[in-house]
């Protein structure tokens, strides 16, 4: 999944929040909405689309939505 | 039917959890009164004596096994609640799962996948039946993520169940997570 997938995806995973608002360089624990409970569904959609595992521990270590695709490539 | 010590309290996934006391009353309020994050769930009024009676009689249901109120700390620093109600036999209800507002996602994770091994494990419960409003869109997901089936539903509120075994083996998944 190309990074522009990967950023279109995330932002499929709020609710209230604009998709237009969220860009690659969003920095996502900004966002009103971001909450575990995204965070649960960003994990869930990781593991199915990449299969691959991340954490929420890599969740807080990424700013921005690009910082979290980049922790998914290099597992 | 199992029921709780009234000095309960377990460590698990990075958070500790115990029974609400008196003097959380204010804790509870604090959270409970936060207008964006309470904006799915039964309004409390901001009255600080009324939440210490609430809790006084609580403890009177702790006390019979008919309910436990939970308060989750990070580093000695409450920051959620949650509670099973209603306990009978081998079911009960799920509830009032509270965070601070920006807290972090994993202690909250934990604070929800903690009531559900208390209830599943140490109360053996077999079966959770719970209502979520249908605007609260994200916390049915959750739910349905681990393992709610859809049991019905009213104007406003979808009815959903929990099963022990399909609680297990959804947390078994997302235990990888933390």
């Amino acid at each position: 999944m190309e990074l522009n997938d990967f950023v279109k995806e995330f932002a499929f995973q709020f609710d209230d929040t604009d998709p237009s608002e969220i860009t690659a360089s969003t920095e996502y624990h900004e966002l009103e909405e971001y909450s575990s409970l995204i965070a649960m569904s960003v994990l869930n959609f990781v593991e199915k689309k990449f299969g691959k595992s991340i954490t929420f521990d890599d969740m807080k270590a990424a700013v921005t939505v690009e910082d979290l695709y980049k922790i998914i490539i290099e597992k | 039917m199992k029921k709780l010590s009234n000095d309960f309290s377990l460590s698990r996934y990075g958070v500790d959890a115990r029974l609400a006391e008196i003097t959380d009353a204010e804790f509870i309020l604090s959270i409970r009164t936060d207008t964006y994050h309470t904006r799915f769930i039964h309004t409390t009024e901001n009255n600080l004596e009324k939440q210490i009676e609430w809790l006084k009689k609580y403890k009177e249901r702790e006390a019979a096994g008919k309910e436990y109120y939970f308060i989750y700390s990070q580093d000695g620093i409450p920051f959620g609640m949650n509670r099973v109600h209603n306990i009978f036999e081998y079911y009960g209800t799920e509830g009032s799962w509270l965070c601070k507002p920006k807290n972090d996602p994993k202690a909250s994770m934990a604070s929800y996948m903690i009531l559900h091994d208390i209830m599943f494990e140490d109360l053996d419960l077999n079966l959770s039946i719970f209502d979520v409003r249908k605007d609260n869109k994200k916390v049915w997901k959750t739910h349905k993520a681990f393992g709610a089936l859809d049991i019905g539903e009213s104007e406003i509120d979808y009815y959903f169940s929990i099963y022990k075994k399909d609680y297990i083996k959804c947390r078994d998944k997302f235990v990888s997570f933390f």
